[in-house]
C-alpha cells in the first residue's frame, strides 16, 4: 500500500466514514455563511470606496497619486521616473500601459521584455539571463486588475505579458489603478474570480494580493521596509481609463 | 531536531536567567499582543468571524479525505504534482529525490514549521545541497544554528547586537548597529541566492480544495521570490491545511494576519495555481505539493483531541501566554512552542513520554483560548493530556510517588471533613517541621505558610455589602 492509500485509509478510519461520503454542511451553517456575505456586500458609493482605498493604502505607506485620465497618469509616471533617475523599467504589456502617452514614457526606459515568447518552456540559461535582466530594473510598472478598499490591497493576476517579477524584484513598484477597479473587500473579489478550476485561471499561474510594501520586523521587532520586495509602492489612480 | 521537551524545567530556568531573552519577550507582549488585540477590537463582528473560522476548520477536518482527493485532482489539473508522505522520512525522501533527480544545487527556502518538523534542511544538506533560509528571522537563526523560538518571529529571542555579531562572524560584515542597515545587508546577500537558486521550498498556509490553489502569506517577499524565480517550487505542508472553497479562504484570510501580527492583511498573499503557463513571462516550470501526515491522522482519530488540527499557526496563543512570555520558545524543546506546542508536541511525537512535561507548563488561565482565531479549547486539551499522562498506560504513567500523592489529594479534597481536618493539621504541623531535617526544610521553603485563619471563616465573618453589584 502506498502512502496515499495509507493516509486516506487512516483518515476514513479516524473519522468513521466511508470512502465517498460528501463533506456535508448543515443547513444552519449554509444560512450563516450566506448571511455574512450579504452583510459584506452592502453597496457602497464608489467615491467612498476610492477614499477608503486611499486612506488604507496610505496607512500601509503606499504613495497614492491621482490622475484624471491616462495622459495625466503618464505625466505622473514620468515624474516618478525622473525623480528617481530610473534608467531601467520592467513594465507589463497591458492595454493601459500600451496607450500612446504611457507607451511614450515607458519607451525611453523599458528593459527588454522578459517574456520567453509563445513557444513556451525556455532553457535554464534563458531563465537565469531573463531573471538577471529583470533584477537590474530600477522600477516595475504594472496595471492592477482589482483593488480592495477596506485593506488598501492591489490584486495582480499573472499572465501573458504580466510578469510576477515586475511587482517584486525592483526596489520600486508603480501600479496603475483605474478607480472602476476598486472593490469593497475580499468577499467582493470572489464574485470576480472564476471559481471553476476548469474554465478558470487557465491563463495564469498566480494571483497576488499586495498590501503595502515589503517589510520585516525580525530584528528586535523594528519595522524595516523593502527587505526582499519593493520598499516603495506608488499607486496612480486613474479616474477615467478610456483610451 | 531532537526533542528536549523533557528538560522543560531546566530549559525554563536557563531562560528566566537570560536578561536578553526577557527583554525580547517583554516586547512580544507589548507589541504583538497589543497589536493583535487592537486589530480585533476594530472588527465589528470579531466573535462571529472566529465562530465562522472554527466551523470552516471543523468542516474541513470532517471531510478531510474527500477534500484531499478533490485538491489532488485540481492541483494535477493545473499542472502540478501531488505527493503523499506518511511520515517525516517519507517527506524528506520525496523532496531529496526530486532535488537530486533534477540536478538541483541551490535551494531557497521560505519559513515553514512543517519543514522544521521533518528536519528537511539536514536531509537535503546530507545529500550535498546548499539550502538557504530566506525569511530574515530564519536566515539569522540558520546562521546561529538554532531552532526558531516563535511561530511568526523565529529570531525574536536574539538582540540586535547578537545579530550584528553573527553577521560579522559568519558573513564577514562590518559590525552594524542599525536594524535597517543590517536588513539591507541581508537583502543583498540573499538576492544573489534567489537569482541562482534551482529550487524553492515553502510551506503553505492554506490549500483550497475547490480550485487546487496553494495560498501563502508573508510580509517580506521572500516566499514570492522562492515561488517565482527558481525552476522548481515544492510546497511541503500538513494534510490538515486544506479548506473547501474560496469563501472559506476569505474568512481565514481575515483571521490569520490579524491574529499573527495585528495586520488586516499581510503584505503579500500569493495564490498559486500550478506552474508557469506556456505564454507567461515568469514563474516555475514544475510545481510539487507534498502532503504530510506524520501523526496528524492519529490526532484526527481521537475525538477528544481532534480540534488541535484546527490550528492555522498564527502564534496568537504564544503572544498572550504568561508562561511563554517568561520562558520563550526554546524551553519547549521542539519545533512548536507556547500553548499550541504544549498540546501539539505530545500528540505529534512518536515517543509521547518525552513531552509529558508540556501539558503541565501552563497555568490553565485560558488566555490562549480567548485569542485563538479558530477557538481551539486549549485549556481543555491541556487538562485532557494531563489526565492521560497521569492515568492512561498508553501515555504515561506518572511516577509512582506522584500517582500516590494525587490519589490521596483527590480523596481528601473530595471530602469536606477530611479537607478541613487536613488543613487544621497542616496549620499546626508545618511550623513544627521548620525545625526538622534540612531536606524537609528546603522542601518547605517553597511552600507558602498556611494562613492564620482559613479563608472560609474570614468570608463567613465579613459583613455583606448591600451595594455590591455581584450580590
Amino acid at each position: 500500500m502506498n502512502d496515499r492509500e495509507r493516509i486516506l485509509r487512516r483518515i476514513r478510519q479516524g473519522l468513521g466514514t466511508g470512502p465517498n461520503l460528501p463533506a456535508t454542511r448543515d443547513s444552519e451553517e449554509n444560512a450563516e455563511s450566506t448571511d455574512s456575505f450579504e452583510a459584506h456586500g452592502i453597496p457602497v458609493c464608489s467615491q467612498d470606496l476610492v477614499q477608503e482605498f486611499q486612506r488604507e493604502a496610505r496607512l500601509q505607506s503606499v504613495e497614492v497619486h491621482e490622475a484624471s485620465d491616462l495622459s495625466a497618469a503618464a505625466h505622473v509616471l514620468a515624474r516618478i521616473l525622473e525623480t528617481m533617475a530610473a534608467a531601467r523599467v520592467l513594465a507589463w504589456s497591458h492595454p493601459l500601459l500600451d496607450a500612446p502617452d504611457m507607451a511614450r514614457v515607458l519607451q525611453d526606459h523599458r528593459v527588454s521584455d522578459p517574456s520567453p515568447g509563445p513557444e513556451g518552456a525556455a532553457s535554464s540559461e534563458d531563465r537565469s539571463s531573463r531573471t538577471a535582466r529583470a533584477a537590474r530594473a530600477d522600477v516595475g510598472v504594472t496595471a492592477v486588475d482589482w483593488a480592495l478598499a477596506d485593506t488598501g490591497t492591489l490584486v495582480l493576476r499573472s499572465g501573458p505579458g504580466r510578469s510576477r517579477s515586475a511587482s517584486l524584484l525592483p526596489p520600486v513598484h508603480v501600479a496603475l489603478l483605474p478607480v472602476s477597479r476598486i472593490l469593497p473587500d475580499l468577499s467582493a473579489l470572489l464574485e470576480h474570480l472564476p471559481l471553476d478550476p476548469d474554465q478558470a485561471l487557465k491563463q495564469e499561474s498566480s494571483l497576488t494580493l499586495i498590501t503595502g510594501t515589503s517589510k520585516t520586523a525580525d530584528i528586535e521587532l523594528t519595522l524595516v521596509r523593502g527587505v526582499h520586495g519593493p520598499g516603495r509602492v506608488h499607486v496612480i489612480l486613474v479616474a477615467d481609463e478610456g483610451v | 531536531m531532537k526533542p528536549t521537551c523533557h528538560l522543560f524545567g531546566q530549559n525554563s530556568r536557563k531562560a528566566l536567567g537570560d536578561p536578553h531573552l526577557q527583554e525580547a519577550l517583554r516586547s512580544v507582549d507589548e507589541r504583538l499582543r497589543t497589536m493583535r488585540d487592537a486589530a480585533f477590537r476594530e472588527l465589528p463582528n470579531a466573535e462571529a468571524l472566529r465562530e465562522q473560522g472554527r466551523r470552516i476548520r471543523d468542516r474541513a477536518l470532517a471531510g478531510l479525505d474527500v477534500l484531499l482527493e478533490q485538491l489532488e485532482e485540481n492541483v494535477t489539473r493545473l499542472g502540478g504534482t501531488v505527493h503523499w508522505a506518511a511520515d517525516a522520512a517519507a517527506a524528506r525522501k520525496v523532496v531529496e529525490d526530486l532535488a537530486v533527480s533534477r540536478g538541483v544545487r541551490t535551494v531557497v527556502k521560505g519559513k515553514s514549521m512543517v519543514c522544521e518538523e521533518i528536519a528537511l534542511n539536514q536531509g537535503l544538506e546530507a545529500r550535498g545541497l546548499d539550502v538557504v533560509e530566506t525569511d530574515l528571522g530564519e536566515y539569522i537563526i540558520q546562521l546561529a544554528h538554532e531552532p526558531p523560538s516563535h511561530l511568526v518571529g523565529p529570531a525574536i529571542h536574539k538582540t540586535k547586537g547578537q545579530i550584528a555579531e553573527l553577521f560579522r562572524d559568519c558573513l564577514g560584515a562590518p559590525l552594524m548597529d542599525d536594524s535597517e542597515e543590517m536588513t539591507r545587508f541581508a537583502r543583498r546577500i540573499l538576492r544573489e541566492r534567489f537569482l541562482s537558486a534551482d529550487m524553492g521550498i515553502t510551506g503553505a498556509n492554506f490549500l483550497v480544495a475547490a480550485t487546487g490553489a496553494v495560498v501563502l502569506l508573508e510580509n517580506e517577499g521572500n516566499i514570492r521570490l522562492s515561488t517565482t524565480l527558481p525552476r522548481i517550487h515544492v510546497a511541503v505542508t500538513g494534510i490538515e491545511k486544506v479548506v473547501p472553497t474560496w469563501e472559506d479562504l476569505c474568512v481565514l484570510l481575515q483571521l490569520l494576519p490579524r491574529s499573527a501580527t495585528g495586520q488586516k492583511l499581510s503584505s503579500y498573499v500569493s495564490v498559486l495555481l500550478g506552474p508557469r503557463r506556456a505564454n507567461e513571462p515568469d514563474g516555475v516550470d514544475e510545481f510539487h505539493l507534498v502532503l504530510l501526515d506524520n501523526g496528524r491522522t492519529r490526532i484526527l482519530a481521537d475525538e477528544a483531541l481532534r480540534e488541535t488540527l484546527r490550528c492555522i499557526r498564527c502564534g496568537a496563543c504564544l503572544n498572550t501566554c504568561p508562561v511563554y512570555l517568561k520562558v520563550g520558545g526554546h524551553a519547549y524543546g521542539w519545533v512548536y512552542s507556547g500553548p499550541i506546542g504544549s498540546i501539539l508536541t505530545p500528540q505529534l511525537l512518536q515517543d509521547r513520554r518525552t513531552a509529558s512535561a508540556l501539558p503541565f507548563a501552563s497555568t490553565l488561565c485560558g488566555a490562549c483560548a480567548e485569542v485563538c482565531p479558530v477557538k481551539i479549547d486549549i485549556p481543555r486539551i491541556l487538562t485532557e493530556l494531563r489526565r492521560r499522562y497521569a492515568v492512561d498506560p498508553a501515555w504515561g504513567p506518572a511516577p509512582l510517588p506522584e500517582r500516590a500523592f494525587a490519589r490521596m489529594a483527590g480523596t481528601v479534597m473530595a471530602d469536606r471533613r477530611l479537607y478541613e481536618g487536613a488543613s487544621r493539621t497542616a496549620r499546626c504541623a508545618l511550623p513544627l517541621l521548620e525545625s526538622g531535617p534540612p531536606l524537609l526544610k528546603r522542601a518547605l521553603a517553597t511552600f507558602p505558610p498556611p494562613a492564620e485563619e482559613p479563608f472560609r471563616r474570614t468570608v463567613s465573618k465579613s459583613p455583606r455589602k448591600a451595594e455590591d453589584p455581584h450580590e
